[in-house]
């Protein structure tokens, strides 16, 4: 949990200053959404990480998709 | 933050993307070397698995037919690139042009996801190559939060920064590789490798499949197209850094079967590093190994920052961004969490590296794509 509160903190903290940064550049509504669902989606994917406790990997995922197509 | 002449104020303005044409450029020839130091990571952990697995004791004459088939691609990419300003700027460009804007975001797409599956896998790879050589109780996540917050770092400074970094590194790669391999002589024995007869193409062939698609890492690189100042000479430096590059690697395969034979190389998980642990220079001198290891770590470092520039530019283009360097920060975090999500242990990496469909996949991404786009682009006149 820990791990969590770090990793969300440090990644608020560096999307906030990158988003201040972008603002004032000029830099258009949609690519300031572009980055906040991506920030959004790792920080989702992370807390479903540290949080989870039967947890598949995307490799099992992509070898068990393997062995089904070829 | 480093200055570049009298550019210097626009090129701060610049950094990580969107450049200006100008300045904050790196040359065809730093790309090379970029390429060349990413490349030997994979390369040193896998060719001499590969060779030994499928060529048998001629695994080190796979390496240079992958070499040959290397500098051939660096031709796709100099007609590419061959119009100079008026052309496309880079390989995103290239496919858009081909196959028109819907076909060309979608050829855009498949190369972001196989471009962040292989970021997140070499990530992954470094944390658990540290934890089976000599880490072995630390927890995974601290290399990756170290590595990671390294390649944040570089990803928000400049790619001129970071390829100036990599002309290091192949200095000094060369000279511990060539120093490894002069004190690995005695242990070597010829009959390991030798003859090498007709009878041993098709093994040769099996083996180089296998190795295509590290050999083709090339075509990730020419992402960063509007970053590169004169893509014109790809073939001729291309043709270059093959030969560097088949030289060295056909160094530490041969090296590797020949002082382990292939039936021990195929079945170890680190062949060149268990190779040099066997150097023991008039008793006192030994545990050279841990120059490799560094070495491997500066590959890694590598590797996985020159993904995630290239993730940052095929992102620029499949999003239509400004700036490639909006993406920095989403781009290394997902560094951290892609590591630790992508496999549940080492197994699973080694599986996935192992599985047919990966390496096919791998080999059409990187030389077949590339290929195909040439003969479309060539029958449609738009290249």
């Amino acid at each position: 949990m820990i791990a969590l509160i770090l990793f969300a903190a440090s990644m608020t903290a560096a999307a906030y200053f990158d988003f201040r940064k972008m603002k004032r550049e000029g830099s258009q509504r949609r690519e300031l959404i572009v980055c906040a669902l991506m920030c959004s989606a790792e920080l989702a994917a992370a807390a479903w990480y540290f949080t989870s406790a039967h947890r598949q990997s995307v490799m099992a995922l992509l070898l068990e998709l393997f062995k089904i197509t070829w | 933050m480093m200055r570049t002449g009298n550019n210097a104020p626009e090129a701060n303005n610049n950094i990580g993307g969107g450049i200006s044409p100008d300045n904050g450029k790196i040359s065809m020839r730093q790309t090379m070397i970029m390429y060349i130091v990413a490349c030997l990571s994979p390369a040193t952990r896998v060719f001499p698995i590969m060779g030994s697995k499928y060529g048998r004791h001629a695994g080190w004459v796979a390496v240079l037919v992958g070499a040959a088939a290397l500098a051939a691609l660096s031709y796709v990419f100099a007609s590419f690139f061959k119009k100079g300003e008026s052309g496309p700027r880079c390989l995103s460009d290239v496919f858009e042009r081909v196959f028109g804007k819907l076909g060309g975001k979608t050829v855009i797409a498949a190369y972001f996801l196989w471009a962040a599956l292989l970021y997140t896998f070499y990530i992954r790879y470094y944390a658990e190559r540290m934890l089976a050589t000599i880490f072995i109780t630390a927890d995974m996540r601290f290399f990756l939060l170290t590595m990671m917050a390294l390649v944040f770092v570089a990803v928000r400074g400049r790619l001129e920064v970071f390829a100036r970094f990599s002309e290091i590194s192949v200095l000094l790669f060369t000279v511990i590789m060539l120093a490894l391999a002069i004190c690995l002589m005695p242990t070597f024995e010829i009959q390991n490798v030798w003859p090498v007869t007709y009878l041993d193409a098709v093994p040769i062939l099996k083996a180089t499949f296998t190795m295509l698609g590290t050999f083709g890492y090339l075509t990730f690189f020419f992402f960063l197209g509007e970053q590169i100042s004169n893509k014109r000479d790809a073939g001729r430096l291309g043709r270059k850094g093959a030969l560097y590059l088949g030289l060295m690697l056909t160094l530490v395969t041969v090296i590797c079967i020949g002082t382990l034979s292939y039936r021990v190389a195929a079945n170890m998980p680190t062949p060149f590093f268990s190779t040099t642990k066997l150097i023991t220079i008039m008793q006192p001198l030994d545990r050279l190994e841990a120059l490799l290891l560094s070495e491997w770590v500066i590959s890694d470092f590598i590797i996985i920052t020159a993904f995630a520039f290239i993730l940052m530019n095929i992102g620029k283009k499949l999003f239509n961004l400004k700036h490639a360097r909006y993406l920095a920060t989403p781009v290394a975090f997902f560094g951290f969490v892609g590591g630790i999500l992508i496999a549940s242990s080492r197994f699973e990496l080694e599986a996935f590296s192992d599985s047919t469909l990966a390496v096919a996949i791998n080999t059409a991404m990187s030389f077949g794509a590339p290929v195909l786009t040439l003969i479309i682009g060539k029958l449609r006149r738009v290249i």
